[in-house]
């Protein structure tokens, strides 16, 4: 009898067994939260019964595993509770005691009721007490407690028992974040644990190792060089040492270092552990994504890619499906960077298709799609059709922009291509799929000129049966931009004209502007369009019948004369991508103009954009809430805080336009003025807690700026009467003062503002007006203390107000992503670039800096920045004065020899303001 | 046959258990003389962040003795640990006259509570050694047990470092719980 038939026999003679007593299954650990937590009052009891508590403890942990949640109050009871299983010298119960404690989230203040009874079985003889004791207390200990038990750890590190060991390392590294003094004073120990013969050990020793040295530059080299040198090591803890030297050929270009450690991986892809094998493999293929020169050949920092991949080729055919997993999604990655290396392995990646795991199928899939050679691209697209009904939406996007991708690569083959994503399209999917299907049709469309029309017949197909409108919409207008251009136009106006018929209101009103483009675009068309538009004359949708009217005038030149310009303009405004003006903003002006002058032309320059209008919003929403707060305040005059100094000055909100403008209208007429363009921030002048608190704002306009100084007096038992400021311009042939307006009186914690109205008086030297000063500036007032009626005069110092570029911008907030595109949609040849030398210490800071004194909004999450990297790239977004968008593109880096270094590039659409913007940073 | 006969004899003579609570302010000597009445011996404490517990076998009496800190921040958590307390074991440093009112205030707060009530009163008059040490009598008054009706007490001079004094009060407490 072999192994073989034994083995059935048993299987058989189980499953006998089992079918005997065909009782349910009940997990003897799982109860409800209440009874469980109500049972656990037996660890209260006056005898303790281990078993039972050991039960109770592990229906407790189920519990947690299972993501209930406890209130604070129940575990504070459960972890007093805990802790009379101390009394129990059962060693299995104090196991479980000590996975508890460690498992629930008990509060600091009372966690560290255990401290003495773990540090006593810290110094105890079970190896298990010991061990587990160092584990929970590294949860629990606090800096000053952790330097008390420092001998002890020490100790505990060269411990005979690995497990001991072990437990005091992974103690070190939680401790690294709360108190990574004490844990450095542990280098020796640990570094003697490195080489320990417990693979456990050596593992987690070299984790805390790499912890302690890592903000140590040089130190962290030497280590890592050191430790590739010295053998027998645990495969976990090569893995490991292998990633540190990845990390460290990531960060350095050191020559030498580079040599050791490249000689290091190419020696563990000999390595006996697949493992470790996999993973040198691994740090060859991201290093191959760092290092660009050896990019397309087949060199890695001079070292040759074929063992890596030969490893990796190796893994395709394990028969372990992670291995072949590994393996692919490795390759999948390099593709993106060198297909031309990862195409070696082709012949054993094809097998791969038919594999019994989709995942592993999919990944070589979208590997091969990345790799393949324009000859084999049919037979490509012939296998992945039979494979699409099979994977997850999820591979299918996948699989469709690899398809972009590849059709990108290899134009010609765009027929078999395109057809492929088309009968995709028909098939079910989901909305993000066809979405994505969509926008690679469209991308395609736009980038493969003699695509086009294949291409556009495709799309129209699809809206001949598309269940979601938004996607039809987004079709009809991509129609009507690109059909014009095509041979013939008129082919794609019955599939247009259908959704007129067919479709609900949202996609009828996009095919009728589709249509009215075609007709503007393609004069001979114009006609025929209008009796297609005709129908929709009648719509029984507001909108649909609004539109079409509106452009069936247009079309047929019915509004001449001054209208005639209006319509041109309009014109415009229709074929434009997008507004440069709020639509809310346009409503609400064009209300104001017809109430206020309709006898007037209305001009579209005056509309405030998106950006402008929503800050005056917010403006306006911020003083309404600040009046009623006064009022409230009125109301109770006899409740002011006695506090006096102590109170911080509440925040200031900068009121709307037309408020500014009425008050100061004894000094320049509103029309004078011009539109409010925005306000700055309110920016303190004075100290927070200074006697007289103040604030100033600064509102821009295009040729004056009006400065609000915010006035808090802040002594209760004072009243400051005729205050004025003393202002003093610097260069009076820039800057001249209209007139200032002062505060009569300004009792104890009423905010009052008092004005200075500045003009321009040049148009700078590049005709934008963005002219800068500094201005000093100082309040002057008669103080009047409580009974005192006279009082004397006195100025008190304020700090200089400057107005800086950053001043002429408000930052602009853009969605993910959307930088890339408004980035390359703008010239580069009207692109503003500089290079600098600046004097900040981290990258961090000079991020910071260069956000705040531009005024500009980070993009994509540019403000974070990778504190160990050498460079970093910061997005930037704003609005310039007048409307103007910005962009800035600045790339900072750290050289020991030559500090912070920065080129900036900045693009707009006037070249003259991208200058000045880049100029300001000097 | 034989198991039954010793569980049995076990259940007649075997060991009795009490569970007693060692308290009083810090640096009274409870962690002191937790160990003195375990191993006999003097170890070196460190102010005890939390509690200790130990089990102590005495005259065929098993104790189970919990000593808690006396720090303030831990004192609000003794009472999490009183119930099914058979004693309390109050400790006073005898030479530090001027902390004896706080000494007494914790005690009155403590003997107020329900979960306490007629358990037994053993106090120690600890640290004799020290020049300066208050008698018993002194300690007595000073923390005011002679008003104290509704259980039974004692007060006993000790030195927790010396050995002395600690067996004499064991003995009156063995022999209180033994009539109970």
């Amino acid at each position: 009898m072999n192994a073989q038939t034994i083995r059935e026999k048993i299987t058989a003679a189980v499953k006998e067994n089992f079918k005997s007593e065909e009782k349910p299954f009940v997990n003897p650990y799982a109860g409800e939260k209440s009874t469980v937590l109500l049972e656990t009052r037996a660890f209260s009891e006056p005898h303790l019964n281990a078993k039972k508590c050991c039960h109770l403890l592990t229906k407790v942990l189920y519990l947690i595993t299972q993501g209930e949640k406890l209130s604070s109050k129940e575990t504070t009871d459960l972890f007093f509770g805990a802790t009379k299983l101390f009394q129990s010298s059962s060693e299995r119960l104090r196991r479980m005691t000590y996975l508890l404690i460690k498992s629930i989230k008990v509060s600091e203040t009372e966690v560290f009721i255990v401290t003495s009874t773990l540090t006593k079985d810290m110094s105890s003889k079970s190896d298990c007490y010991r061990a587990n004791a160092i584990r929970v207390l590294s949860r629990i200990l606090d800096p000053s407690m952790a330097a008390q038990i420092d001998r002890y750890l020490k100790n505990a590190i060269v411990d005979k028992s690995p497990f001991v060991a072990s437990a005091a390392i992974i103690c070190g590294i939680n401790l690294m974040r709360s108190a990574p003094e004490v844990v450095r004073r542990w280098v020796n120990e640990v570094t003697e644990s490195v080489s320990s013969k417990s693979p456990m050990v050596q593992f987690h020793a070299l984790g805390l190792l790499y912890e302690l040295k890592r903000n140590d530059r040089l130190a962290l080299h030497k280590v890592v060089s050191q430790l590739t040198k010295s053998f027998g090591k645990s495969p976990m803890a090569e893995c490991l040492l292998i990633r540190y030297a990845t990390q460290v050929l990531k960060a350095e270009r050191d020559s030498a270092l580079e040599h050791a450690l490249m000689d290091y991986l190419e020696s563990c892809l000999r390595h006996k552990s697949e493992m470790a094998m996999f993973e040198a493999a691994k740090a060859f293929c991201e290093l191959a994504v760092v290092d660009e020169q050896g990019s397309g050949g087949a060199t890695v920092f001079g070292y040759d890619m074929l063992p890596a991949l030969t490893v990796l080729q190796i893994f395709l055919t394990s028969p372990k499906p992670v291995v072949r997993f590994a393996s692919i999604r490795m390759l999948n990655k390099l593709a993106q960077v060198r297909p031309h290396v990862v195409s070696r392995c082709n012949v054993d990646m094809e097998p791969l298709l038919t594999d019994q795991n989709r995942n592993i199928a999919t990944l070589a899939l979208t590997t091969l799609l990345k790799t393949g050679h324009e000859s084999n691209v049919d037979r490509l697209i012939k296998q992945i059709t039979t494979f699409m009904t099979e994977i997850s939406d999820n591979f299918k996007v996948e699989v469709v922009r690899a398809v972009k991708t590849l059709c990108l690569t290899y134009p010609s083959k765009y027929k078999v291509l395109m057809a492929f994503l088309s009968s995709n399209l028909r098939e079910e999917g989901s909305a993000e799929f066809k979405k994505d299907i969509v926008d690679a049709l469209i991308l395609l469309v736009e980038q493969i000129p003699q695509a086009k029309e294949t291409g556009l017949l495709h799309l129209c197909e699809f809206i001949e049966d598309c269940e979601y409108p938004s996607l039809c919409t987004k079709i009809l207008s991509f129609l009507g931009n690109e059909t014009p251009t095509t041979s013939s136009p008129s082919k794609f106006i019955r599939f247009i004209y259908n959704r007129l018929i067919l479709e609900n209101a949202l996609v009828r009103a996009a095919g009728v502007d589709a249509l009215t483009k075609i007709a503007l675009k393609c004069p001979t068309l114009k006609k025929d369009i209008l009796t297609l538009l005709e129908s929709c004359t009648t719509d029984n949708d507001d909108e649909v019948r609004d539109r079409t009217n509106l452009y069936c005038n247009m079309l047929e030149g019915k509004m001449g004369g001054k209208d005639g310009d209006l319509l041109v303009e309009f014109n415009g405004v229709l074929m434009k991508a997008d507004l440069e003006f709020s639509l809310d903003a346009l409503c609400q002006t064009l209300e104001a103009h017809i109430a206020a002058q309709p006898e007037l032309p209305f001009d579209v320059k005056a509309v405030p954009t998106e950006e402008a209008y929503e800050s005056q919003k917010a403006a306006m929403q911020a003083i309404n809430a600040a009046k009623q707060q006064a009022q409230t305040k009125a109301k109770e005059p006899t409740k002011a805080p006695a506090a006096g100094k102590a109170e911080a000055p509440s925040p200031v909100s900068a009121p709307s336009a037309p408020d500014i403008a009425a008050k100061v209208a004894d000094l320049i007429s509103a029309e004078d003025l011009g539109a409010l363009q925005h306000s700055c921030k309110p920016k303190l002048a004075t100290e927070s807690e200074a006697e007289y608190v103040v604030q100033v704002i600064k509102h821009m306009y295009i040729n004056h700026v009006v400065l609000e100084f915010v006035t808090t007096n802040t002594l209760q038992d004072q009243v400051l009467e005729d205050v004025d400021i003393k202002f003093t311009i610097g260069d009076p042939s820039s800057w001249g003062e209209l007139g200032r307006l002062g505060i009569e009186a300004l009792p104890y914690d009423r905010p009052a503002s008092a004005y200075v109205v500045l003009q321009k008086m040049h148009e700078g030297d590049d005709g934008l007006r963005t002219l800068l000063g500094t201005f000093q500036a100082a309040l002057d007032y008669t103080v009047k203390e409580e009974g005192d009626d006279l009082g004397y005069r006195d100025t008190y110092p304020m700090e200089n107000v400057t107005i800086a570029m950053g001043d002429y911008m408000v930052p602009r907030h853009l969605r993910p992503g959307e930088f890339k595109s408004m980035w390359e949609s703008l010239q580069q040849a009207d692109e503003a670039v500089s290079k600098f030398s600046l004097n900040f210490k981290t990258l961090e800071s000079a991020a910071t800096g260069l956000t705040t004194s531009l005024n500009m909004a980070p993009c994509d999450k540019s403000d974070k920045v990778d504190t160990t990297a050498r460079g970093h790239t910061l997005l930037l977004s704003g609005t310039f004065i007048g409307g103007l968008q910005v962009l800035c593109k600045a790339l900072i880096g750290l050289d020991q020899s030559y500090g912070c270094l920065l080129k900036l590039a900045c693009r707009s659409k006037n070249p003259a303001a991208s200058q000045a913007i880049v100029h300001s940073v000097e | 046959m034989g198991i039954i006969f010793s569980q049995l004899f076990q259940r007649l003579f075997g060991a009795k258990e009490v569970r007693i609570l060692i308290l009083g302010l810090d640096n009274a000597g409870k962690t002191t003389i937790l160990y003195r009445l375990q191993m006999d011996e003097v170890v070196q404490t460190i102010p005890t962040i939390g509690f200790n517990v130990e089990t102590v076998q005495y005259k065929n009496i098993k104790f189970q003795v919990w000593d808690l800190g006396g720090q303030t921040s831990i004192r609000p958590y003794w009472r999490c640990y009183y119930p099914n307390t058979n004693a309390i074991i109050y400790v006073v440093d005898s030479a530090d006259a001027e902390r004896l009112p706080d000494s007494r205030q914790e005690l009155q707060l403590m003997l107020e509570e329900e979960e306490l009530k007629g358990v037994t009163l053993l106090v120690f008059a600890n640290k004799q050694d020290l020049p300066g040490a208050m008698t018993a009598a002194q300690v007595s008054e000073g923390l005011g047990l002679t008003n104290i009706r509704n259980r039974q007490w004692a007060i006993f001079q000790t030195s927790a470092l010396k050995g002395r004094g600690i067996q004499e009060g064991l003995d009156w407490l063995v022999n209180v719980l033994a009539n109970q």
